[in-house]
């Protein structure tokens, strides 16, 4: 009870010579909770949550930017892989042209071959023609030479009893319609 | 040289000659390819007379007191009085496979420069249609390669169906591509090695004429390489009325040899109404009464005995055919004239063309609702039948539906669905002139339009597509078009490969 | 029609009236007829001679014999030919004439029938063949 009063006492000289006010001093710590909840309702705990909406914020985009990272890889892989597809399918197009060109010059030579020995054909029977055409004329005119030159020597040499018997005998073949 | 007096010889020995025995008559008139003879007291009806400078005439009017002759070939020699001399034979033209790739005139006198026709046989020109009996219903199709006549107006072997339509519509042009693609369908049956494949002949009889419309053909069908399985017959503008009046007979005579042969022939007769004009113009020299039109009065048997001989025989008379196509020209579309009226009852069916749907691109210029065939679809393979059988019914409602057309915002989904589908049926149909398209290439082009692969096409673009997928189909799909060719039919898994054939197709066609 | 059908009718009464005793055409007969038409001509009288000339002509073929011969006598073949039943001598009037261009053998017209067997003819019927 001395102890507690000495510290009493000392505390009461402390008090009174570093100037503690008591009613001053709760009055401030009164003043001091309302506007410590003041600012803790109003202002605090917007700023903190602003604050972890950042984090957050932080948080996501650095979690994207590695996913954007991994896609864009990936994407890159595809596009090699199309462009890889592509150019095998354009060679084989190529090839598949280049094949076609040949057999098409292939098929023009055979045909230019083929129409050249058409030609030479259709100018060998024409010259056969010609020569048919030419002897059918020297056939004319040889059987009318032939026919024209019996007629004038019959008319000639023949005497008339030749004729008269020919009369007789034509007359004799004669049959009744 | 040798050879030639060796050939006398021999011909002098083998030679019998015999006396002379004729009847003969007087020239009394001569005009304008007729000729009267006083005489011939014994002469036929349709039998040749002979006059001097080896012309040749046909009796065709016996009279109490005179003979009235056509006269055949160059009559600038004969005079009045000369004699005239019967023949006791009728008219004959050379028939046979000689004439194949020939160009010759109503008499059958080759006119091409290639030599002389080495023939066998002789039929008459004047002969008698086969009867009721040897005949047999038209079941084989005839392709004309043209798809508006393949699909909607089939054409049967041993069917006359007629061509007509005022000047400058088609009418020859549908001709020659049947005939064309005959040629191609029996090279491509002759190297198939099929020994049941029947190959058509073809003659094409050229009436009135002009002598470059003819060669004109001639050519086309040389370039195509049809000629050699093709006899033309001409007796052009130029010649004299009689060669006009008998060439579609010696054509038809020529015609029935391959029929009475059992083959398949086909005959184009272009055009009879100039035949009928020269009909007219002997009738008229001789004296005979006019009728309506100034023509005889039997004009119409001038026409019915000469299509009534194109026939489809049955197996005990050979089983072979003529194919009639015969061509009138009306004026003015007027097919209620005399002559396409009288050729429209004989035959079985007709094609007709129309200057306006000509004029507006649409080529062949065929017009759905006045075309018919009488015989059908019994002509038509299966699988064509499958795809074809709905397109004129199509055809006619669009037909009935496009006055609406231009409300097109106000009509229902249906309605425009058909409006479209006929456009699109219409432009399919469009078709180049001596292009033939096959009919499993046709069918195929067909089926695709029916299972809409068409549909996303734009309408302008549909005569290009159809162009695209014929030389697609002729390239990478002629498989699965040897397939419809082979079996005549759709079946199942031939309907999944043309499927996937157009699908193939429709991702190239841009 | 019925203009032509007088014509026709007048044309055989003139015919009618040429016959003779004989059958035959008597010429004297025609010669009056023709003088008698030129005299007083009918209506049509050109139309009614052409068909007066045809009638003759018609009716006298169907007795001539017209026999060209060369090589004989023509009387000898005319009657050679008459016992062969070819031609009828004694109804017909057979006109014989040489006819050099025959060469040899004879041709016989009998109406619009013609037979021929000459060298001629043999030798044209060659030309024919031949060519």
């Amino acid at each position: 009870m001395i102890a507690l009063a000495s510290l009493t006492d000392t505390a009461d000289k402390i008090v009174t010579n570093f100037g503690v006010d008591w009613p001053m001093f709760i009055a401030q710590s009164v003043n001091f909770t309302l506007v410590a909840l003041a600012i803790w309702f109003f202002a605090f705990k917007k700023i903190l949550s602003t604050i972890n909406e950042r984090e957050k914020q932080i948080a996501d985009s650095l979690k994207n930017a590695d996913r954007i990272k991994l896609e864009l890889e990936e994407t890159q892989l595809k596009q090699k892989d199309t462009l890889n597809e592509a150019s095998l399918e354009a060679k084989k197009t190529i090839n598949k042209a280049q094949e076609k060109a040949k057999s098409l010059l292939e098929a023009q030579k055979e045909e230019a071959r083929l129409e050249a020995e058409a030609i030479i054909a259709k100018a060998k029977s024409a010259m056969e023609l010609e020569r048919q055409n030419v002897l059918k004329d020297a056939r004319e005119e040889i059987a009318s030479l032939v026919v024209l030159a019996t007629s004038k020597v019959l008319d000639r040499e023949l005497n008339d009893d030749e004729r008269k018997r020919f009369t007789q005998q034509a007359e004799k073949y004669v049959q009744q319609q | 040289m040798n050879s030639i007096t060796d050939l006398i010889r021999k011909e002098i020995e083998t030679l019998s000659v015999d006396a002379s025995r004729s009847n003969v008559g007087k020239v009394t008139m001569l005009a304008d390819g007729v000729a009267r003879v006083e005489g011939l007291s014994k002469v036929m009806y349709n039998e040749m007379v002979e006059f001097p400078n080896d012309v040749l005439g046909i009796a065709l009017n016996l009279e109490e007191d005179s003979v009235g002759c056509v006269l055949l070939g160059d009559t600038s020699s004969l005079k009045e009085g000369d004699d005239a001399k019967t023949t006791g034979k009728l008219l004959s033209v050379p028939v046979g496979m000689e004439l194949l790739g020939r160009v010759v005139d109503a008499a059958g006198r080759p006119i091409d420069g290639k030599g002389p026709i080495e023939a066998k046989e002789e039929y008459s020109v004047e002969r008698i249609a086969p009867g009721i009996i040897p005949r047999k219903s038209v079941d084989q199709p005839l392709q004309t390669g043209i798809m508006a006549v393949d699909s909607m107006i089939p054409i049967g072997r041993g069917q006359r169906e007629l061509i007509i339509g005022d000047r400058s519509t088609g009418k020859t042009t549908i001709a020659i591509d049947t005939i064309i693609n005959q040629a191609k369908i029996n090279k491509q049956g002759e190297q198939s090695g099929n020994k049941d494949f029947r190959p058509v002949y073809c003659i094409y009889v050229a009436v009135g004429q002009k002598n470059s419309n003819v060669a004109r053909t001639i050519k086309v069908l040389e370039e195509t390489g049809a000629m050699e399985y093709v006899t033309i017959v001409s007796a052009p503008a130029a010649d004299n009325p009689a060669n006009q009046y008998l060439a579609p007979y010696a054509g038809c005579a020529m015609g029935e040899w391959f029929m009475e042969n059992g083959r398949d022939a086909l005959i184009v007769y272009d055009d009879l109404s100039k035949h009928a004009v020269a009909y007219r113009q002997i009738s008229l020299i001789l004296k005979r009464p006019s009728g309506r039109e100034a023509y005889p009065g039997d004009v119409f048997y001038l026409h019915s005995r000469l299509l009534e001989r194109s026939a489809r025989l049955n197996e005990d008379n050979g089983n072979g055919s003529l194919t009639a196509l015969p061509i009138i020209e009306t004026q003015m579309g007027d097919v209620s004239g005399y002559i396409p009226t009288n050729v429209i009852s004989i035959t079985d069916g007709q094609i007709f063309l129309e200057t306006d749907l000509f004029n507006k691109g649409i080529r062949p210029a065929v017009s759905v609702g006045l075309s018919v065939s009488r015989v059908g679809s019994a002509a038509q393979i299966k699988a064509y039948k499958k795809v074809a059988g709905k397109v004129k019914l199509e055809l006619a409602q669009f037909r009935e539906l496009a006055a609406f057309s231009q409300f097109e915002s106000d009509l229902d989904t249906a309605t425009k669905a058909r409006l479209d589908r006929g456009a699109r049926i219409v432009e399919m149909f469009k078709q180049t002139a001596f292009n033939p398209i096959p009919v499993e290439v046709q069918t195929a082009i067909m089926w695709g339009m029916q299972n809409d692969f068409f549909d996303s096409i734009d309408v302008d673009k549909i005569s290009e597509a159809v162009t695209s997928l014929k030389d697609y189909l002729s390239a990478q799909g002629k498989e699965v078009c040897n397939e419809i060719y082979q079996s005549g039919k759709l079946e199942e898994s031939t309907e999944q490969n043309l499927r996937s054939a157009l699908e193939d197709w429709k991702r190239t066609f841009a | 029609m019925s203009s032509s059908n007088k014509v026709f009718k007048v044309a055989q009464v003139l015919l009618n009236q040429s016959i003779g005793d004989n059958g035959r055409i008597d010429s004297d007969k025609v010669s009056a007829i023709l003088s008698e038409l030129r005299e007083n001509p009918p209506a049509k009288h050109i139309e009614i001679l052409k068909r007066f000339g045809f009638l003759v002509r018609r009716h006298m073929s169907s007795y001539q014999v017209s026999l060209e011969f060369k090589g004989g006598d023509g009387s000898e073949i005319a009657s050679n030919l008459s016992k062969k039943s070819f031609i009828d001598e004694n109804a017909s009037e057979v006109q014989a004439v040489d006819c050099p261009s025959l060469i040899a053998g004879f041709r016989v017209k009998v109406g619009d029938d013609v037979y021929e067997d000459s060298i001629a003819n043999r030798l044209n019927n060659v030309r024919k063949a031949l060519l």
